[in-house]
């Protein structure tokens, strides 16, 4: 247990108009150790969040054994060195905590709710995990069962995941963005016990994590339990994300399909490449997030005005756009029509609509609305324990840094209606690369 | 020296107990001139406020015979379907401008329709003259209500609910067979049809009334000020409601396997007997049993046998259902079609165990701790107050229940359990109901 000196940056961040009222203020340093802290006060119940975020997400698991970061995230519940076997569960429980994980393609988050007097105890467990796992042969066996199970739960007895995960595959032939976060039946039984544990000593390290606690805390206290319990942890050199990165798909189309007894009504997805705040800057991702809004939010967006409203020829006409994924994803507009044979009706307005705003741009009237919604947005976040708390989490664990974090209402407030046509220009110029269609069986 | 040796000595479940913070939350209360009931809970630390409502006693229960699916159409014709001169996209959109980013949401249940919003709180008042719009004499269109009648939500059918979906639907048509609650509170595919315009003007003047409306609000306003918009919003509306007289569930499980086939990747499977009514004396000991039985995740019995043990679910509970004339103890799990029979012999093997054995002092204390220290999570969020808040008057509890509740679960003993498994835990009467394909 040795530090020469810690390193500390405070941060206190003063009522600024871009966030609403501000009710809060928050810390955000570093351990020497490269734990990244962030610790937001809340008081309005005797609650403390714990969340500790790991750089890590399925998309970094082998290519031959997809789904493994989640198959670890199973594997941290099944006890470490202090706390062994279901120890740690039980200790949660038995205080009244409230356990949970997550993983996605490019992180992993461990959060515990807790009555506040329990939070020293939370961070003993929460580093013990992190260093100590105990990974034993025959929970791994079991574990992939229950694996399993999930994934007959939430994608294999339900259609439209099955084709989300085949529309994915489709839309990336090389990164691993293409395999699905929770990995392929067949991978998942061929899983060992070693590459679980090489997976874990890779990656989970406080120089690869950030802690965020939020609730009835107090501060001085809580930083020197924060170093008491994580500050000892020597960690290796950080491991730098290493993903195949996706080929360019030319001039190629493709179409995904699915008939199913159990969905209810046509349901059709155009998935165009899009860059994220990595690749195309955050400037660019502000532009295409508010060109979502105005193009498809679902009571303001122009598709909904045109297709929905005047039209009538749609239940609903939706975009989205995820430009904050540590690699490029997509922007998609997703559309149900009322009569299934006006289904080419129905892409042909979306066309038309698509062409509209790309020679005659976007209004300023438009621009002010989106712009708007995102302020009111920024207020919700505030108003329960987690909302604020996860923001910077998860942020920070998708590779933004702390200045792009409070830099980006303003960069939201600086788009031009200019930038957001020229993003769209980019994006939905070549059409949709993959278009994804879900049919009732018995056409109704 | 000894006093400090004295206090390391007392267990440590007993110290955690003791440091436990309590609930305090403080509840004021107001009544209109014609009985509207505000509960309203200031809360300093938010600049937005949560604004919940409900129209007590009104819900899918109260459907005529014949008409069942009444309550849910017109609520969302109310609420949805745009007639001449308020259309429902507009009003939607003001909504959002003003900040009602979550949209003005409602529920119909078989015993309320409920209503929620959230704002800025500098917007309430404009909030308030959109929503009073809905409710002034609304016109209900014909052409509308032909298009939702023939809507058939997929929820409903076998072929496109979820398997857990179905089986729920099924397990309560047989618990509650004769009564109002069997049907669902979308109705059903023969009682929607028959549904009229005429029926729904009328279902509409004698639900929605000012005596049976009841607001639960968060927020940091002046409660005065609250009063008004409410009184202003809703004023328009009667003031004596007439309903129905519903009749208390008369139970009857037959603790059989239905198993209704179904092609699919796995089995859905939901459970259930008669439970407790919330004023019974010995509710809280049901509360920490079924804690114990399936309640908890990861350490229940359910969870350690079915999931921990064996690795044959994904997940596996119980809960204690309060509805207004029934009382359940309900549960639910999700396996490989290959493992139902497996996990159903596993649930009513500890069926069996607990009526005959009952729970031990660990798992007891355990669950007791867990309980009462995990209470306070439930208040970390004004939505998560006001729905408390609301939900104990629409439970017909007095105000200040959620601040006896921890009280009452620190005084419940291990013998009570035991005593309330044995004489409430009743396995010959569990009833199952699967929906999938095992063999």
């Amino acid at each position: 247990m040795k530090f020469k000196h810690l390193f500390f940056i405070l941060l206190l961040l003063s009522a600024s108009p871009s966030f609403g009222k501000e009710k809060f203020t928050y810390e955000a340093y570093t351990l020497e150790n490269g734990l990244q802290v962030i610790l937001i006060p809340n008081n309005r119940a005797p609650v403390a969040y714990h969340a500790l975020w790991y750089k890590v997400g399925s998309a970094d698991s082998p290519m031959d054994k997809t789904g493994l970061a989640h198959f670890l995230e199973h594997l941290m519940f099944k006890g470490s060195l202090k706390f062994p076997g279901d120890k740690f569960k039980r200790t949660i429980n038995d205080l009244g905590g409230d356990q949970n994980a997550n993983t996605t393609w490019d992180r992993t988050g461990y959060f515990i709710t807790i009555a506040k007097e329990h939070l020293p105890l939370v961070m003993e467990m929460e580093a013990d995990r992190m260093q100590n796992l105990l990974i034993n042969p025959a929970d791994v066996e079991k574990e992939k069962e229950v694996v399993l199970q999930e994934r007959r739960s939430v994608i294999d007895s339900k259609p439209e995941a099955c084709l989300g995960e085949a529309a994915n595959a489709s839309f990336f032939w090389q990164h691993p963005y293409g395999k699905p976060v929770i990995g392929f039946e067949e991978h998942i039984r061929n899983y060992t016990r070693e590459d679980a544990i090489h997976f874990y000593k890779t990656w989970y390290n406080p120089n690869n994590a950030i802690l965020v606690i939020a609730g009835d805390i107090d501060i001085p206290s809580l930083k020197s339990s924060i170093q008491k319990q994580y500050g000892s942890i020597n960690p290796p050199p950080v491991k730098e994300r290493n993903r195949t990165q996706e080929p360019t798909h030319r001039q190629t189309k493709a179409k995904v399909e699915l008939r199913d007894p159990q969905i209810g009504s046509i349901l059709v997805q155009r998935l165009y490449r899009a860059p994220n705040y990595r690749t195309g800057g955050i400037k660019k991702e502000a532009a295409l997030s508010l060109l979502k809004d105005i193009l498809g939010d679902q009571t303001d967006g122009r598709l909904n005005a045109t297709l929905v409203e005047k039209q009538k020829l749609a239940h609903f006409a939706v975009t989205n756009y995820i430009g904050y994924f540590y690699d490029p994803y997509s922007f998609t507009i997703t559309a149900s029509p009322i009569n299934p044979s006006e289904l080419d009706l129905l892409d042909a307005s979306i066309e038309a609509q698509i062409r509209h705003l790309l020679s005659e741009g976007i209004t300023e009237q438009e621009l002010q609305i989106a712009k708007n919604l995102w302020l009111i947005d920024a207020r919700f976040r505030h108003d329960s324990l987690h909302g604020i708390a996860d923001y910077f989490g998860e942020n920070l664990s998708l590779g933004y840094s702390l200045n792009d974090i409070t830099a980006w209402p303003q960069v939201m407030a600086e788009i031009t209606t200019k930038d957001i046509t020229e993003a769209a220009k980019e994006i939905l110029e070549s059409g949709p690369e993959v278009t994804m269609i879900a049919y009732p069986l018995a056409n109704k | 020296m000894k006093h400090f040796r004295q206090i390391i000595l007392i267990p440590l479940f007993f110290l955690i107990g003791s440091h436990t913070l309590y609930a305090d939350i403080t509840i004021q209360e107001f009544n209109t001139k014609k009985n509207i009931h505000i509960l309203f809970v200031e809360d300093q630390t938010t600049d937005l406020v949560s604004v919940f409502f409900a129209f007590k006693g009104t819900g899918a229960k109260t459907d005529p015979t014949g008409k069942q699916g009444l309550v849910n159409l017109m609520t969302q014709l109310l609420m949805e379907r745009s007639t001449e001169g308020s259309d429902r996209t507009i009003l939607q959109k003001k909504l959002k401008a003003l900040g009602v980013l979550g949209g003005f949401q409602y529920a119909v249940d078989r015993d309320n329709i409920s209503f929620q919003f959230k704002c800025p709180v500098e917007n309430l008042k404009l909030v308030f003259d959109t929503i009073k719009v809905y409710f002034s004499n609304p016109t209900f269109d014909s052409k509308e209500l032909a298009k939702m009648k023939a809507f058939d939500p997929a929820s409903s059918r076998l072929a496109t609910s979820s398997e857990q979906e179905f089986a729920s639907k099924i397990l309560v048509q047989k618990l509650f067979n004769g009564h109002p609650y069997a049907h669902p509170a979308s109705g059903t595919l023969d009682g929607r049809q028959s549904v009229t315009v005429e029926d729904i003007k009328d279902a509409f003047k004698n639900r929605f009334a000012q005596e049976v409306l009841v607001f639960s609000v968060v927020g940091e306003l002046s409660p005065k000020l609250l009063v008004n918009y409410i009184e202003d919003t809703f004023g328009v509306l009667p003031e004596k409601a007439k309903l129905p007289k519903i009749s208390t569930a008369f139970l009857e499980p037959d603790g059989q396997t239905t198993i209704i086939p179904k092609d699919s990747a796995q089995s859905g499977v939901v459970f259930g007997q008669k439970a407790l009514p919330i004023q019974n004396k010995d509710y809280y000991a049901f509360i920490i049993l079924n804690n114990i039985l399936g309640g908890k995740p990861f350490t229940c019995r359910l969870w350690a046998e079915a999931r921990e043990k064996e690795g044959l679910v994904y997940s596996i509970y119980t809960e204690l259902l309060q509805w207004k004339h029934a009382e359940l103890l309900v549960g639910a799990f999700e396996s490989d079609n290959t493992a139902v029979q497996k996990v159903i012999a596993l649930i009513r093997k500890q069926w069996e165990e607990l009526k005959d054995y009952g729970v031990s002092e660990e798992e007891f204390q355990a669950s007791k701790t867990g309980l009462l220290g995990g209470y306070v999570l439930n208040f970390t969020s004004p939505d998560g107050i006001a729905q408390a808040v609301l939900n104990t008057y629409l439970t017909d509890l007095p105000t200040n229940y959620i601040n006896e509740h921890q009280k009452r679960l620190s005084d419940v003993k291990l013998k009570d359990v035991n005593r309330i498994a044995k004489k409430y835990l009743d396995p010959d009467h569990l009833t199952f109901v699967v929906v999938g394909n095992p063999p």
